[in-house]
């Protein structure tokens, strides 16, 4: 019987501004292997199809259960997680490309922080802490609202509904779906309500939700299956409402 | 002071929601009610040129008030104009990516700004051809309005480029509802994005029928049987009126 194999196509970068390039590898097959487990067999074994030996594939990656996002890359065209990605589910040769949409760092390795300093723009958090005992009483949550408070809170920041939005790139202001989506948690939350017309506001400013483009995206490829254009009719309710408030009441 | 007074955020664009909104408002009305206008007294050819000419003069009878050019330019050329302008710079703000994801939405998604982009040469054909004199003298004349416009309409290109440009208006104005209903939180789940696009499609359905059937009659009728020139066409039109009513 002819030996197994498992053949990547990986594009590859060695900075910031280098050039990028396709090389291919080829690693003896055994089976339950995922992406990431790959990797790590070719760190140790970085030598390529031509039987080169090559400086090992950079990539990120932390949690392996699909939970940090730190692992997202394009895998056979899809924006998703390696670490979950198991290569008796995928066709070969099996393409590995970075993120498009964050600025590189090499090979598989993109910079995620836009994400994170949209949660901190968008004031992603509960308030705890306040000159009052702002918990005296834990927040009721009925049982309906928690369980779609729970789908939301699932997002890891992981980039891929980034990656496929066509109004999210380098050149848009654009903030992105994953913080609506999570503009729409912490709103819907008794204490996180605190914050409800400051979210909205950095909503209404540029880059907020009317640079949605309704293509729908998002939702097709979050990992989490995090119903976000939900949280988009709903963020775009909630700044209608915000700017009638700030119409007339104000 | 000043944030006592109204503290909308610190925005680096105060004006940028306003844009945007009424960009998407300006859609539906008055451009979008404004087609839905126009396709309908098209397609009242269809009941002959009496029907047609009655029609038209509903519309020119706001010229005998003196303020057709008010109306045309207030809720027709400006808002139109606006949206215009404002759609070219959402289209240039965006990377389209059909290419990797070729999801119905995405498909829509791009579709909007083709169409968008084609309706606003079919807008600028259109007007050259009927408003402005062009060498040949096709121009609608609204006292002889169904000869007129056959007469115009006679042309071998105008066909496929009216159908063209008509279908591509009518898409954008029902796929332009759907995403008007989500930009403004009126649907918000699945379930009721669901049930408005089929409601779009039956409007789209309904606009593109009668702006086709419009054109199809407009290039089937014979000019030698219809009332000729304003006078004939007027009293056609008078006698034809009475009857009706
Ligand atoms: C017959 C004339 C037109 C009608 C009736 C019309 C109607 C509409 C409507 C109802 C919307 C939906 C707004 C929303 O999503 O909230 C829309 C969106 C749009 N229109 Fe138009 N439009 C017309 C002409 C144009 C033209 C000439 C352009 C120029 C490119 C254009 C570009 C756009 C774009 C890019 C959008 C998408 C906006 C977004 O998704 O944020 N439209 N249009
Ligand atoms: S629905 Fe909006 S946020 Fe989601 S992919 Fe489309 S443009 Fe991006
Ligand atoms: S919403 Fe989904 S795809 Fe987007 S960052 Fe969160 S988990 Fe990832
Ligand atoms: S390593 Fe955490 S999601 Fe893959």
């Amino acid at each position: 019987m002819a030996e197994k194999f498992i053949h990547f196509k990986i594009k590859r970068q060695d900075g910031p501004n280098a050039y990028a390039y396709w090389e291919e590898f080829k690693m003896p097959y055994s089976p339950a292997h995922n992406v990431v487990s790959c990797l790590m067999y070719l760190r140790e074994h970085p030598v390529n199809i031509n039987g080169d030996r090559v400086e090992p594939v950079v990539w990120d990656s932390n949690c392996m259960e699909e939970v940090c996002g730190a692992c997202s890359m394009i895998i056979n065209g899809t924006p998703r997680q390696a670490c979950s990605a198991l290569i008796d589910e995928l066709e070969q040769p099996i393409t590995l490309e970075p993120m498009t949409k964050f600025p590189l760092i090499r090979d598989l390795m993109v910079d995620r922080s836009r994400m994170f300093e949209a949660l901190m723009k968008i004031k992603a958090w509960i308030p705890v802490d306040g000159s009052w005992d702002i918990h005296r009483h834990a927040p009721l949550i009925s049982p309906n609202e928690q369980s779609v408070r729970y789908i939301f809170s699932r997002c890891m920041t992981c980039g891929c509904c980034m990656e496929a939005c066509p109004q999210f790139h380098p050149d848009s202001k654009f903030i992105g779906p994953a913080p609506i989506g999570q503009a729409k948690l912490h709103n819907s939350h008794p204490t996180g309500k605190f914050f409800k017309e400051d979210r909205l506001h950095v909503l209404m400013d540029e880059g907020g939700i009317t640079d949605c483009g309704n293509a729908q995206n998002c939702i097709k490829v979050c990992p989490k299956d995090i119903p976000l254009t939900d949280a988009i009719g709903e963020i775009g309710r909630q700044t209608t409402m915000q700017w009638l408030r700030d119409m007339f009441v104000k | 002071m000043a944030e006592a007074i109204a503290d909308l955020g610190d925005r680096s664009d105060p004006y940028h929601f306003l844009v945007r909104r009424l960009h998407s408002l300006t859609g539906i009305v008055p451009v979008g009610v404004f087609l839905c206008i126009h396709l309908s007294i098209n397609a009242s050819i269809l009941a002959g040129p009496n029907a047609f000419q009655f029609a038209v003069n509903q519309i020119h009878n706001l010229s005998r008030l003196g303020i057709l050019q008010v109306v045309e330019v207030l809720f027709i050329i400006l808002p139109i104009l606006y949206h215009a302008v404002v759609g070219v710079l959402i289209y240039l703000s965006g990377k389209p990516n059909l290419v990797n994801y070729q999801y119905g939405g995405n498909v829509r998604y791009v579709l909007q700004r083709w169409t968008g982009i084609i309706t606003i040469f079919f807008i600028l054909t259109h007007l050259w051809h009927v408003h402005w004199i062009i060498p040949g003298g096709a121009e609608f004349n609204a006292d002889d309005a169904a000869a007129s416009v056959v007469q115009a309409m006679a042309a071998g290109w105008t066909a496929p480029i009216y159908a063209i440009g008509v279908l591509c208006a009518v898409f954008h104005f029902a796929n332009g509802i759907w995403t008007f209903l989500i930009s403004w939180g009126i649907t918000v789940g699945p379930r009721s994005q669901m049930l408005s696009g089929r409601v779009c499609i039956i409007i789209g359905l309904i606009l593109g029928l009668l702006g086709v059937a419009a054109l199809i009659r407009i290039k089937t009728m014979d000019l030698a049987t219809m009332p000729q020139g304003a006078d004939e066409a007027q009293a056609a039109h008078v006698a034809g009126g009475t009857e009706v009513h």
